[in-house]
């Protein structure tokens, strides 16, 4: 995983619950390396994992919950990151490119990412069926970006996680409805 | 260490880091750019190495690179590439259109004609494909001068190897009448013998009065007798020596378009003998023939190719003494020598023609290298020479002064093996 990921959640520890918790979940955690993480750096799966775990075990959260609202927290960072805030005006418009466009720019980026597959079907008007793949089977995150996402673009989604890699499924299958947000329609 | 501390050091090794990173990116990117420059440069160089233009043409016509072949074609310096629109040089700009709405990938090839400053209207065969996402146009133009030249030489060529081919057959028609002809001019003449004697045996009678001689006198002197007498034997002579010379031509011709090219021993001298024969008219107005053949064993060749060389010699040395003719009346000298020079047989033609100027001696066995006038001379024939020569594993030389002459020098090695390796 690039180490810009763990910089965004060493961020979303200090600003949910302070640099003390922080030290505290760093201090718990027995990372690969003992150097600070750097964006352009590129670490172990299960290093993130292990920083997650704690981070949600110290603050009393569940984990997956946990990481919906890391990935809530990520998604205006990335995006800002990607240099692309203005690009899109909708999730849908974003969905559809992020393998063809935004993951290249991810690719460009940062040297060595390995970025999940994306498909997605248009069901209806305001409905979309997203196909996900990845090894790493960070639905959760997710499921949080998408929620991010929905937020930044004043969008209501609601999400139906119908098949699931984590059950076995040879890919997670989620459903999307959007409506617009009311804090937008005003 | 307390929690600040412990992020300001977080932070400081942060800054190392990256910078360690940055410096790593930038000798990165500094050998890239690096290989880059080499990969253009080699690029560049290829390009300008293909015999071929090579062209990158806006949608419009407007001309955004060029490789050297094309700025060479289009003469243009590098400073024109910028400002050259190919509408201006273009007969049509239909294919440039065409390509544009030809799937990617697809090519483009036709005839054209483009019309430049510096060589005027020329052929080129020109590949037209479009480039990538820029919407731009490739274009590769072959020059076809020299092709179209070829075709046409080649037609030439293919018209005198029919006419060749007829001479043989002529020649065959031509004898069976002359061998008749001579025949009869033969009996003709002994006729004419036979009969004077005869006459002579009437005129001693008219003298011993024996018969009445006046009407005989009288048709003698109608008939003008003594020019007849003196006359009729020599023109029988001349009809038959005139006969003779024909058949000895016609002969000469069908063994000097003998089309065999399989390698069999010949007398040089012989072909020799042969092409003069058959170039007479190049040479008879012109220049008197000197024949200085030493012995020569025969030689493994092929003699047809052989005579096209020494004919070719002829009539240059016919060719070369015109001039010279035209300018002082005199006859010129062709002199031709055949000798055994260890184990080669050396033919040298000499003439005493206007020599071959300093400046062009390295050009005369160029393909298509002539100084004649047009139609006089297609400039092959030296260098179809030397490929004969070479393929006999002989060489071809020259020696010449301006304004006193030329001797070309033939050798061909006797050897059988010389002969194989260069087969």
């Amino acid at each position: 995983m690039k180490g810009v990921v763990f910089n965004l959640l060493e961020s979303f520890i200090l600003e949910r619950f302070g640099a003390e918790a922080l030290e505290h979940v760093l201090d718990q955690c027995t990372f690969t390396t003992t150097e600070p993480f750097v964006g352009p750096g590129t670490y172990p799966d299960t290093d993130l994992l292990q920083f997650a775990s704690k981070a949600a075990s110290h603050t009393g959260v569940v984990l997956d919950d946990a990481v919906r609202e890391f990935g809530r927290y990520c998604f205006p960072r990335l995006l800002s990151m990607l240099g692309a805030p203005g690009r899109y005006s909708d999730s849908r418009s974003l969905l559809r490119e992020l393998d063809s466009v935004v993951h290249v720019e991810v690719r460009k980026l940062l040297r060595g990412a390995r970025t999940p597959q994306f498909t997605t079907r248009d069901t209806g008007p305001q409905t979309l069926t997203l196909e996900y793949r990845s090894s790493r089977k960070m639905c959760a995150f997710l499921e949080g970006l998408l929620a991010g996402m929905a937020e930044h673009f004043h969008e209501q989604l609601t999400l139906r996680h119908e098949h699931c890699q984590l059950r076995g499924d040879k890919a997670c299958v989620l459903h999307l409805e959007y409506a617009v947000s009311s804090t937008r329609a005003a | 260490m307390d929690v600040t501390a412990r992020r300001l050091a977080r932070a400081e090794a942060r800054v190392r880091i990256l910078e360690k990173l940055v410096e790593d990116k930038t000798r990165e990117l500094y050998q890239s750019n690096e290989t880059l420059s080499g990969t253009i440069a080699d690029l560049r160089s290829l390009l300008d190495a293909i015999p071929g233009a090579l062209l990158i043409v806006e949608p419009d016509g407007a001309l955004r690179s060029a490789n050297g072949p094309a700025l060479e074609l289009l003469g243009l310096a590098d400073t024109d590439v910028g400002h050259t629109n190919m509408q201006s040089i273009v007969d049509s700009f239909e294919p440039f259109a065409r390509v544009l709405e030809a799937p990617p990938g697809a090519v483009v090839r036709t005839e054209s004609t483009w019309t430049t400053q510096k060589h005027g209207a020329l052929p080129v065969l020109v590949s037209f494909a479009r480039l990538g996402v820029q919407a731009s146009i490739v274009c590769v133009a072959v020059d076809l001068r020299e092709r179209k030249q070829l075709e046409v030489e080649l037609r030439h060529a293919q018209k005198l190897e029919s006419i060749g081919q007829l001479a043989s057959g002529i020649a065959h028609e031509i004898n069976t009448p002359m061998q008749f002809i001579g025949d009869n001019l033969a009996f003709l003449q002994t006729t004419v013998t036979d009969l004077l004697r005869l006459i002579d045996v009437y005129e001693a009678r008219c003298c011993a009065g024996t018969v009445d001689s006046a009407p005989i006198e009288a048709l003698k002197d109608e008939l003008d007798f003594d020019y007849l007498r003196s006359r009729a034997p020599k023109a029988a002579a001349r009809a038959l020596e005139g006969v003779q010379r024909v058949a000895s031509l016609v002969s000469a011709m069908k063994a000097f378009s003998h089309p065999s090219k399989e390698r069999a021993p010949a007398d040089l001298n012989a072909c020799l003998r042969t092409t003069l024969t058959v170039a007479r008219n190049e040479y008879k107005y012109l220049a008197d023939v000197e024949l200085e053949l030493g012995e020569l064993p025969h030689v493994v060749c092929s003699a047809s190719d052989l005579n096209q060389v020494f004919l070719n010699l002829i009539v240059n040395a016919a060719h070369a003494i015109e001039p010279k003719t035209r300018d002082s009346g005199e006859r010129g000298k062709i002199h031709i020598r055949s000798k055994l020079e260890g184990t080669q047989a050396v033919i040298s033609v000499q003439d005493s023609g206007c020599g071959i100027p300093e400046e062009i001696r390295h050009r005369i066995f160029d393909p298509f290298f002539t100084t004649k006038e047009v139609g006089k001379g297609t400039g092959q024939g030296l260098a179809i020479s030397r490929s004969v020569v070479d393929a006999h594993g002989g060489s071809m030389s020259f020696e010449s002064t301006v304004g006193v002459g030329t001797t070309f020098f033939v050798r061909i090695p006797l050897s059988a093996e010389a002969l194989r390796r260069a087969a």
